[in-house]
């Protein structure tokens, strides 16, 4: 058990943090800022490195925007960019001007030697300070095999070490033992409340339209916020700014299609990106007219358009539609997507402020039910969110970044059933926070990230229930104005990542944080459904609360090859909900009935090793780790497993660079069964047939293995595609097929376990596996031009 | 071109064919621990109590739960009497004896079970009150426009059987059960708590049981305390739900020990009714 001292721990950290920035100097000091881009697309680079030289070098990472802002001692004469997969940079600091300078990184190609990537080793404190976190680059998904042939982005963090699919072939995630629905999503900044397409098997992110993705899994930064376990923080592609480009891909079960184009001289660039199944189309075919008008797919549409005002604003507008869309031929019918849509205007303030202003909305929305619209069901739930925020960045000293901002959201859960003579009003509630975080740089050896984060929840509107002390409902209150108690909760949560080189090539890094959540997915499956319902905390549920303490260690040779590290971690959760036993999961009149709060602890050791040059590249990781649940109501109080505990966990990537035509992958992952409650026993009572079951998660699915193939035939761009004067077709002819099988030795892994009466011992039960998936060999073919 | 477009068809079937499969395994579920099942009813207003003993047994065997019928079952009153309930052969324990006022609401009853020398007890209290059946109201079932297609030649209308409770100022916990033909339907369990100043009408079978002319049905309505309701609300959620999508567990126990089943002690109300065409 960790109980941290908060407050008394913070204050001391902010008046040291505060008492060193007022000493800060920065005299005789050359300032160099301005973003990191893609020389070939114009596309900013988040994350990349920016050192100097000198005897006591200084150094910073580029930003969400690609935007960055060094201080450099006065004995530097260069500074360094660099970022993986691009060619090494420098700027001699005799050039003018300094600020406000589009420093343009070469991507490496394929044939890359390998003195380039050597180039691009990273120093042990860069290399630290990547600990806890995962950051994927699109580019490096596509090279992994996948189901259905997809290159998904979410697909390939399953495989990192801390990180466990909720299910075969799902994109619902645990990160170190926490809920699925304790990672907060984030599109360009806009929230994405289900990831998931086609049930789970497909995400809803669509690779050809993102530029980055960083899944922060502990040393969280104070900036975000909202979720007890992780951030995944996406980033779409602003579009090539440099000229007019489209790429896509046609596949079995979809296809996509993604056009790039600067406009107004190069001042902007707009992306469009779609894609879209076409399972339904075959389904036109049968000659059952039920089946002819059942509808089946998804798509999904990103835009983004992005436009330099002057030197120091730019302005980005970027949208998401998905959708999802199963109608079984007007008798029965589940639809459901997520729209997200970010206004963002990046300005710098002077010298050495930044600032980031958004205006967010999300929107989730499902829709399911039988029947017509005379006689039917139908149930319409989501949650909407519209929010404000601002951020900025304050490079204030040579050793001191200080960021701070605020934010406000209002949610709207909505709850809607067709039956209920009046529809069931809305709730509203409004999540709002400030924080403060200080980057700040001890010495070259040692960096500490401290922040502070201040957030809380009000119920605006809606319903509050009364809940009586056994558990029933007592009574229904029209709005929170009639409620005499409170409806709002909030608290600090403080930050501290602390990432110290011990050598030039090992690095440490310890990192201890409190988060907060204030809305629960309540699901009674592990793996998550499209029906699944938001919950705000309210008078009877309070938010979950996690804290956690990481310690990790990294090693990287000078040339950056390879990268050996291991985390250990412990977390604690509080205030987790758990349905009781027996609960009425379908139609309660409230949820908060049908749960029970406890608490939850989770522990484990990462180990993690990436060869990222060479022929040959990819990376073996293996998690030890423990989740446990504590529920008063729930087996006497006794520590149970979580959905999320699996006891070993085993991913090995391998992609090997046969030839400049061919390219070979593969990646083998192992599991320990899933969790799982099952009967043991049978009686009667009162002439009924009831099954005796064990402590709740007491049993196990069998272990989960399976191996993915892939392989990449790559048709050279023609000669004259780079050739003044090249036509479109010149360039599509390059492309690339890709032939994957996803669990090529078709191991039959266990979905769900069903219990039936035995067919060959009349009055026995067994158990019945299904797997959803044998083999899935798949085929797709990639352009560009 | 047609032709094509089968063949992709064809192909995309055989696909899916690959990926879904079932098939049946040994699951370690570990030793099923074998507990005794008691499950008793005590009406207090007519002094009966009603109960039969079992063993559970192992999941996956072919063994069927059997009755224990050699144990003492006692009924302490509270005022210390004792009511011994007597086995009856074939049909458990059972035993009607004039219990006048003993039972006020909010007094305790203890029973007491003694297997193989190893003592249970389980107490409940009585409830305040009883919700009488104001009526019982059959209906004949509509066409919804949806669901099973019936047969056009179908001569066989159904009907449905409503209860009605008349509205009382609180609420109370009712556990309603039926006969057909002087057969207990068990495939539902209906409880529910019932809202004040409002009637309350519940179809049998909550809407999943329909009725033929010349069916006679015997209703048994049960008003019951928070501990009973509870165990009835679990076990109606859990029965018969193995499967995905469930909350699996044992509903709570109402025993000293580790035991399953169930110490109801109610007040029951009874009405019957003949379907006609």
């Amino acid at each position: 058990m960790i109980q941290f001292q908060f407050r008394s721990w913070a204050a001391a950290a902010l008046f040291l943090c505060l008492g060193s920035l007022a000493s800060g100097q920065t005299r005789d000091r050359a300032i160099v800022s301005g973003t990191v881009i893609d020389a070939t697309t114009g596309e900013t680079l988040i994350g990349a490195h920016i050192v100097s030289d000198g005897a006591t070098p200084s150094g910073t990472m580029s930003n969400e925007y690609g935007y960055f802002n060094l201080s450099v001692p006065a004995d530097a004469s260069h500074v360094l960019f660099k970022y993986i997969g691009y060619v090494t940079d420098t700027l001699d600091l005799r050039d003018t001007p300094l600020q406000n300078r589009d420093i343009q990184l070469k991507p490496v190609s394929i044939l890359t030697d390998a003195a380039v990537i050597e180039a691009q080793g990273n120093t042990a404190i860069e290399q630290g300070e990547r600990l806890g976190t995962l950051e994927l680059r699109p580019a490096e998904a596509r090279s992994i095999p996948q189901l259905f042939g997809e290159r998904d982005v979410i697909k390939a963090i399953q495989l990192m070490p801390g990180v466990q699919a909720t299910s075969d072939g799902g994109s619902g995630f645990f990160v170190r033992g926490g809920g699925a629905d304790q990672n907060l999503i984030l599109l360009d900044e806009a929230p994405v409340y289900n990831p998931s397409h086609l049930l789970g098997f497909f995400s809803v992110f669509n690779g050809d339209a993102l530029n980055n993705a960083d899944l922060y899994k502990s040393g969280i930064p104070a900036r975000y916020g909202g979720r007890a376990s992780s951030v995944l923080d996406i980033r779409m592609k602003d579009g090539n700014a440099r000229k007019f480009q489209a790429n896509g891909g046609i596949g079995l079960i979809s296809s996509r299609l993604t056009v790039e184009s600067p406009f107004a001289k190069g001042r902007g660039s707009v992306l469009v990106s779609g894609r879209r199944t076409y399972a339904d189309l075959f389904l036109l075919l049968s000659s059952d007219t039920t089946l002819q008008n059942t509808d089946l797919y998804f798509y999904d549409l990103n835009a983004k358009v992005n436009y330099r005002l002057n030197e120091k604003n730019r302005l980005y507008l970027s949208f998401y539609n998905g959708r999802d869309d199963f109608d079984f031929a007007d008798a029965f019918l589940l639809r459901w997507g997520n729209r997200t849509a970010t206004l963002r205007l990046n300005s710098l303030l002077g010298d050495r402020l930044f600032l980031n202003s958004s205006v967010i909305w999300s929107d989730y929305a499902y829709r399911f039910g039988f029947g017509n619209e005379d006689f039917g069901f139908f149930r319409d739930a989501g949650i909407r969110d519209v929010q404000v925020k601002e951020d900025f960045s304050w490079y204030a000293a040579e050793n001191h970044t200080i960021r701070f901002g605020a934010q406000w959201i209002q949610h709207k859960f909505s709850d809607e059933v067709s039956i209920d003579s009046v529809p069931a009003p809305a709730r509203i509630g409004w999540e709002s926070a400030l924080y403060l975080e200080d980057e700040w740089t001890l010495n070259p050896d040692w960096k500490v990230n401290l922040g502070l984060r201040y957030a809380r929840f009000d119920l605006r509107q809606g319903p509050i229930y009364e809940v009586t002390p056994d558990g029933d409902l007592g009574t229904t209150l029209e709005s929170p104005d009639a409620f005499d108690g409170s409806v709002g909760t909030g608290g600090f949560e403080p930050r501290l990542a602390l990432t110290g080189a011990l050598s030039p090539r090992h690095a440490l890094k310890f990192s201890l944080e409190r988060n907060r959540q204030f809305m629960h997915l309540v699901s009674n499956s592990a793996a998550g459904n499209p029906t699944d319902l938001w919950m705000p905390v309210s008078n009877n549920i309070a938010p979950v609360t996690a804290d956690q303490v990481s310690l990790g260690w990294s090693m990287s040779p000078e040339n950056g090859a390879w990268t050996l590290s291991a985390e250990t971690y412990y977390k604690q959760m509080d205030n987790l909900l758990e349905f009781k036993v027996g609960a009425d999961v379908f139609a309660p009149t409230t949820l908060e009935t049908e749960v029970v709060a406890g608490s939850g602890e989770a522990y484990g050791l990462e180990l993690y090793a990436k060869k990222s040059a060479g022929d040959l590249t990819g990376w073996i990781s293996y998690t030890l780790s423990r989740s446990f649940r504590t529920f008063d109501a729930i087996d006497d109080g006794d520590p149970f497993p979580a959905a999320s505990d699996r006891i070993h966990d085993v991913s090995i990537v391998g992609m090997w660079d046969i030839s400049p035509r061919w390219a070979l992958s593969a990646n083998w992952v192992y599991h320990t069964g899933d969790p799982a409650t099952f009967p043991t026993g049978l009686y009667t009572v009162d002439g009924r047939l009831v099954p005796q079951y064990t402590e709740r998660n007491a049993g196990r699915f069998p272990a989960y293995h399976r191996l993915d193939v892939g392989l990449v035939l790559r048709k050279p761009r023609n000669s004259v595609a780079d050739q003044p004067g090249a036509t479109a077709w010149d360039t599509f002819r390059g492309g690339e097929w890709t032939f994957s099988c996803y669990n090529a030795y078709g191991r039959e892994n266990t979905y769900f376990i069903s219990f039936q009466e035995s067919e060959t011992t009349q009055g026995t039960q067994e158990a019945v596996s299904t797997a959803l998936f044998k083999f899935v060999p798949s085929i797709s073919y990639d352009f560009k031009f | 071109m047609t032709s094509n477009f089968k063949l992709a068809a064809l192909a995309l079937m055989t696909m899916w064919s690959l990926a879904s499969c079932e098939r049946v395994i040994d699951l370690d579920v570990g030793e099923n621990a074998s507990l005794p099942v008691m499950s008793f009813r005590l009406n207090v207003d007519s002094g009966q109590i009603l109960g039969t003993i079992s063993q559970s047994v192992s999941y996956f065997s072919p063994e069927v739960p059997a009755a224990i019928l050699d144990a003492t079952v006692d009924l302490v009153a509270p005022d210390g009497s004792v009511i011994s309930v007597p086995s009856q052969a074939l049909s458990g324990f059972y035993v009607s004896q004039e219990v006048g006022e003993l039972f006020a609401a909010g007094e305790t009853a203890r029973l007491e079970v003694t297997i193989d020398g190893t003592t249970y007890s389980a107490t409940n209290n009585a409830t305040n009150g009883i919700l009488r059946l104001d009526s019982l109201e059959v209906l004949e079932l509509p066409d919804f426009g949806f669901g099973p297609p019936v047969p056009e030649d179908s001569l066989v209308q159904d009907y449905q059987v409503f209860c009605h409770f008349p509205a009382r100022s609180s609420s109370h916990n009712l556990l309603i059960e039926y006969f057909v033909d002087g057969e207990p339907e068990t495939n539902t369990i209906q409880v529910l708590k019932t809202t004040p100043g409002a009637e309350t009408i519940v179809p049998l079978g909550w809407n999943q049981r329909f009725f033929q002319p010349g069916e006679s049905v015997l209703v048994w309505a049960w008003t019951i305390p928070e501990d009973s309701y509870d165990y009835w609300l679990a076990l109606s959620n859990i029965a018969g739900s193995a499967g995905p999508g469930g909350v699996p567990g044992n509903p709570p126990n109402h025993w000293d020990q580790e035991a399953l089943g169930h110490f109801t002690v109610g007040r029951l109300d009874v009405a019957e009714v003949m379907i006609e065409d």
